[in-house]
């Protein structure tokens, strides 16, 4: 046994890329003595698969971190060559943010925050194992044989446990492409007893993009104006923005697929045993399993100003490298193309989710919290968010402070947290705004709103932030106010006809009026970005009134509390599915119990029968 | 409501001297029987200790200047007093009972290790609460009236036993019908009957169950049912059977709804429109509608998730879809109402001037149909209410003891009682003598009633019909004394009480309040969702509605939407950079 020496750092982050860097940044800005360890410090968030951040709910994730105090949004903003909103017609509550990220720049800019940071330090090290003692951690041990010391440990590992890279016949282990796999930690993590499970993912070839004709491909033109995640950065374009295009396979492409089918180790030569994500399909997959669509859309999206490469999104592969050129070559305008570098697998472990409580702390070893795709997700943002609530939960834990918890109503960050904990994963994670049952609420526009006093409580948000935020929303509300007052000296606005002069918010509820329409009559303080957030919250109170009605019912199940000895086996009404997973999860609440999959509405509502009749002693049933 | 900032308490701490864990975790772990909690980290190096059992949540906290609470102190119940206070005694901790009882409940006081007092109060379960879980039950299990059959059941653990002693049979075999002759509990003879045994947890309930089939009689079910509980087995309460059937897993919450209305059916049917949900039969069609919602909940869905690969649904599909589903869900909003019909009744109240034939008329509508309605104990029959029946329907005829027991209810019972009676019924029978003019109390009636649903019927036509005249709604001449009159009456009531065809509740229905709030809320939100369209809103609007409508229907159909949905998307569209 050896001696445990005094802690090196308050919170220990193991891990560089999304996770590990908010993880670190918050837990450092929040003032604790911090320590990032991560194999080269030179290449943390080297966004490893695509260059875009952001897209639809995981631009408000995005716009959740920056509204806490987070980096992510800041550090987008700095590097954005292409940003567009997405889903503009389809409704305010789903409008998103996509940048495309110079991904030199994003390395560049995460590692100048870190260092700006005094309690933050960065050491290179490749952690092999933890120290627990009497069921808490007590530091990490590394590959060199140095360890280090500290009560909150924060794994954020991405895909580097156990990782192994696939490519047609070549295996080889890696976290990613040209890095070491962590395997030291996987076996330590599985001696502990945690409950691990493999998942794969994989990334597109990269292409040259002196090789390409672009004439021979549809253009998407990226935003006049510079459309931004974080309100704290500057409004103006940080370099030249540039296009992405589209372009579609065929069917010489699908028959090369189809004929070196027997070389992908994920069919013919079946050796990945991973599961991978349903919505970030290989093109393999897509041949096969909608073998009734002639063609597959493609996107083609520079990595940055200076890159030689261009990413082909929609186009992961493990095929053999010399398939992969064949097949890039049957596209439009890549019939010429050189290929820099090619798509790989990769499988990976990752620990169950459920093994967590809604603070991201392990149950199984105090001090020891997970995030990112050690999770069992997928993408930056996901990351990312989680990176930010464990490491701002490690450091509220010091603190001896209550720990940050968002609810599924407050932000798509309580979605995630509570999906993962709740349900656990049988695939990558990804986010998606159907996830949201109160997605009216969880807005893009309204995240500082909902999210910034909450970071400026954990001191997350720095004054700076917090001012701006106040000040923001007071001109909002005034600007509310204003609009049902003001009376507009006209009766017809376009082809809205009115039976009297309609006020300022009566106009804006007509569906087919925007701010735009009105502007002539706009007051003074009413513009730019104050003009757009009222005109969602004046056409949307409705439906917003209506949610909230919604979770003030809901409230109830999510307070009635399960006691922790719940007899499960005693409820013979309870399917045997719900009874097992009931009993294996032990949720807290019965909201929470509703929420697991396997667990019906009817399970809940037997649940409540029996929790209502151990309280009152007569049995209630419906009758 | 009033209400407090404070709510509950969350937790007791109590205090102990520096190093008493190991003291203070036999005593209140081992001899109390609390489970201990470990501490969280950052609090477990403060010394104490954390228990929690059930409701109970007690801290230990370690005092350097401790001093025993001999008067302030925690009151436990225990579950088991008895056995609490052996286990205390067999550890050579004395209790000291306290002889007045608390609240009706022993109790006692004993000194934790370091002298802090501590109550405990009996909290066992009292023998009636005991019996209530335990008890094996009886009741007639058939719908109240004269079927060729009854069935007596039985249900608990002593079923078989009792039925045993009842029949006078050796064994009953399971699952198969025996002939036996049944005896009372001092052996005389009751009936022949069958008699099925099924075991548990194969039997309806999932307790065994015992059926009794006998002959008609109602008087003969109810002695057999006498002859059980004096055997030892308990009158089951209303919806017993079905609580158990449910609680034992037997049940989903769409049959509990329709096993109610079972018990409940006077009128056959309303028997059959039980039955029909019994089946499944609602759950099956609001899986029909749901299906149909998915495909553009998925598309939707998908469009917004994935912008660029995949298209909005088109809005004029939608609409329609819409307009078909709103068809759908009054369908069986109406239904429902129609179901709810045929299990309350329709209430009729006949009001007209004295010597108009009133009462008359309600014996003659009563008249061979009463042998199937009342007269059956455990019904109800009201005093001011009689039952009849017209194409399986009940009728309640309010306000009619009164009718019947005086020629002038109007003056005889007071105007103001009347009125009641005359404002809440569903529909009015105005009874007029047609062959004498209208008198003004006619007269007020009618202005009185008119915009009501209400049937006028010139009586005693065989006398004259000048007072005859056009009147709105239905209006009818005739005497009480003709059947034809009798007859175009009956239609008339069924005509204006549920539209005259009667409802085929054979097709799903709703039953349960919940299923028509359910209904209600989706009915509002598809309304929503086709203005939203109408006035071409944002389609992520219209799409908060249709989920909505889903997770209503859902409600409904006691199924998981969100995952469902998520498969689905992935299985139509081909998704993915």
């Amino acid at each position: 046994m050896e001696t445990i020496r005094a802690d090196d750092a308050a919170v220990i982050v193991v891990g560089g890329g999304h996770a590990g860097v908010e993880a670190a940044h918050a837990a450092a800005k929040m003032g604790l003595s911090t320590l990032l360890l991560t194999g080269d410090p030179e290449r943390i968030c080297t966004l490893p698969c695509n260059p875009s951040i952001g897209g639809s709910a995981k631009g408000q994730l995005v716009r959740e971190i920056d509204a806490l105090g987070g980096a992510m949004g800041v550090l987008a903003d700095s590097c954005s060559v292409h940003a567009r909103f997405l889903n503009e017609s389809k409704g305010p509550a789903v409008r998103a943010l996509r940048q495309l990220m110079d991904k030199p720049s994003y390395n560049r800019m995460a590692l100048r925050l870190l260092r700006s940071l005094p309690e933050l330090r960065i050491e290179a090290a490749m952690v092999e194992d933890l120290i627990v003692a009497a069921g808490e951690v007590r530091g990490v041990r590394c590959a060199d044989g140095r360890s280090f010391y500290g009560r909150r440990v924060v794994l954020a590992t991405g895909t580097f446990l156990g990782g192994k890279l696939f490519r047609g016949e070549e295996v080889q282990p890696g976290g990613r492409h040209a890095e070491a796999p962590a395997i030291g930690l996987s076996h330590a993590l599985r001696a502990l007893g945690f409950s691990m499970q493999r998942l794969k993912t994989g990334t597109p070839p990269r292409v040259d993009r002196t090789s390409v004709d672009y004439a021979a491909m549809r253009v998407q033109e990226p935003s006049s104006t510079p459309l931004l995640f974080s309100r704290r950065s500057e409004a103006r374009f940080v370099g030249e923005q540039l296009p992405c295009y589209l372009i579609d396979t065929n069917e010489r492409t699908h028959a090369l697929v189809r004929e070196n089918l027997h070389r992908s180790p994920l069919y013919g030569l079946d050796l990945i045993r991973g599961i991978g994500p349903r919505y970030c399909p290989s093109i393999e997959d897509k041949v096969i399993k909608f073998a009734h669509n002639p063609t597959h859309q493609l996107f083609i999206e520079p990595e940055g100003w200076e890159e030689p490469t261009l990413y082909v999104g929609g186009f992961s592969t493990s095929l053999p490298a010399e398939v992969q050129l064949a097949m890039l070559q049957t596209l439009p305008g890549m019939e010429r193309c050189e290929m820099l570098r090619a798509g790989y697998a990769v499988e990976y472990d990752m620990v169950a989710p459920t093994e967590l409580d809604d603070t991201l702390q392990t149950r199984r070893i105090a001090g020891l919290y997970h995030c990112g795709q050690l999770n069992g997700t997928s993408g930056y943002e996901e990351a990312a968010a989680q990176g930010l609530v464990a490491g701002a939960n490690a450091a509220l834990a010091a603190q001896g402070r209550e720990p940050l918890r968002i609810a599924r109503s407050e932000g798509y960050i309580g979605v995630l947290v509570d999906d993962l904990v709740g349900k656990g994963v049988d695939e990558p994670y990804r986010m998606l705004t159907s996830r949201a049952e109160h997605r009216v609420l969880l807005r893009h526009d309204n995240a500082d709103r909902r999210l910034t006093p909450r970071g400026r409580e954990i001191g997350l948000v720095d004054d700076d932030q917090w001012t701006g935020c106040v000040e923001e929303i007071e001109r909002l509300d005034r600007a509310v106010r204003e609009a049902e007052r003001l009376r507009l000296p006209t009766r017809e606005i376009g082809s809205e006809r009115f039976q009297g002069p309609p006020t300022l918010a009566e106009a804006l509820r007509r569906p087919h009026l925007g701010v735009e329409d009105l502007r002539p009559w706009l007051p003074e303080g009413i513009s730019g970005e104050i003009a757009e957030r009222l005109e969602i919250e004046v056409k949307l109170e409705g439906y917003v009134r209506r949610e909230e009605q919604a979770i003030l019912q809901a409230a109830r199940r999510e307070r009635l509390v399960i006691p922790a000895d719940f007899a499960y086996d005693r409820v013979g009404a309870l399917s045997s599915e719900a009874r097992e997973k009931l009993a294996r999860q032990r949720p807290r609440t019965l909201g929470a119990a509703g929420r697991i999959p396997g667990v019906a509405p009817s399970d809940v509502a037997i649940l409540s029968l029996y929790l209502q009749r151990s309280e009152h002693a007569s049995p209630a049933v419906a009758q | 409501m009033k209400r407090y900032a404070t709510t509950r308490i969350d937790h007791l701490q109590i205090a102990i001297p520096a190093g008493g864990e190991g003291a203070a975790r036999a005593f209140y772990g081992t001899l109390l029987g609390l489970r201990e909690l470990p501490k969280p980290a950052e609090l477990a190096v403060r010394g104490g200790l954390w228990f929690r059992s059930a409701s109970i949540a007690l801290h230990l906290g370690v005092d350097p200047d401790f001093r025993p609470a001999r008067k302030a102190h925690v009151a436990l119940a225990c579950a088991d007093y008895d056995g609490v206070l052996a286990r205390l005694a067999a550890a050579g901790v004395s209790a000291t009972p306290d002889d007045l009882p608390f609240e009706g409940r022993a109790h006692g006081y004993v000194a934790d290790p370091f002298g802090n007092r501590v109550e405990l109060i009996d909290d066992t379960p009292l023998a009636a609460n005991d019996d209530a879980a335990e008890a094996t039950i009886v009741a007639v299990a058939t719908p109240p009236g004269q079927g060729a059959i009854a069935v007596v059941r039985l249900s608990g653990s002593r079923a078989r036993t009792i039925a045993l002693r009842l029949t006078g049979a050796a064994a009953l075999p399971p699952r198969q019908a025996t002939r036996v002759a049944l005896v009372d509990e001092v052996g005389r003879p009751l009936d022949d009957a069958l008699a099925l045994y099924f075991p548990a947890p194969h039997s309806a309930t999932g307790e065994d169950v015992v059926e009794l089939h006998v002959h008609g009689a109602p008087v003969l079910a109810r002695e057999v049912v006498r002859a059980a509980i004096a055997c030892g087995a308990r009158q089951a309460g209303p919806g017993e059977f079905t609580r158990r059937a449910f609680l034992g897993g037997k049940l989903d919450l769409d049959g509990v709804g329709a096993v109610g209305d079972l018990i409940a059916a006077e009128t056959a049917s309303a028997a059959r429109a039980a039955l029909a949900n019994l089946g499944g039969a609602l759950r099956a069609r609001v899986a029909d509608l749901r299906a149909a919602l998915r495909e553009p909940l998925e598309r939707l869905a998908a469009a917004i998730d994935f912008p660029d690969e995949v298209e909005e649904p088109p809005r004029a599909p939608l609409a329609a879809l819409l307009s078909e589903l709103e068809d759908e869900l009054m369908r069986l909003q109406r239904d429902g109402e129609a179901g709810r019909l045929l299990r309350e009744g329709v209430s009729l109240a006949i009001v007209g001037p004295p010597n108009a034939g009133k009462s008359s008329l309600l014996n003659a509508l009563l008249g061979e149909e009463r042998a199937i309605v009342s007269n059956i104990p455990g019904t109800t029959r009201d005093s001011i209410e009689e039952r009849f029946v017209i194409d399986g329907v009940a009728v309640r005829a309010i306000d009619t003891a009164g009718i019947r027991a005086h020629a002038d209810p109007l003056e005889a019972m007071g105007i103001e009682r009347s009125l009641r009676a005359f404002e809440s019924a569903r529909v009015l029978v105005l009874v007029f003598d047609a062959s004498v003019p209208l008198s003004a109390h006619a007269e007020e009636l009618l202005a009185r009633s008119e915009g009501r649903t209400r049937i006028v019927f010139f009586n005693k036509a065989d006398l004259g019909t000048s007072a005859r005249r056009e009147v709105s709604g239905i209006s009818l001449c005739g005497s009480v004394r003709w059947p034809q009159s009798l007859q175009e009456l009956r239609a008339a009531i069924a005509r204006a009480g549920w539209g005259g065809t009667q409802p085929d509740l054979e097709r799903a229905h709703l039953a349960f309040g919940e299923e028509f709030d359910a209904v209600a809320r989706a009915l509002e939100a598809l309304r929503s969702a086709r203005a939203a369209l109408a006035a071409d809103e944002a389609l992520d609007l219209v799409g908060n509605d249709l989920r909505l409508i889903d997770a209503a229907l859902a409600h409904l159909s006691l199924a998981t939407a969100s995952e469902e949905m998520l498969d689905g998307i992935f299985a139509r569209f081909c998704i993915g950079k």
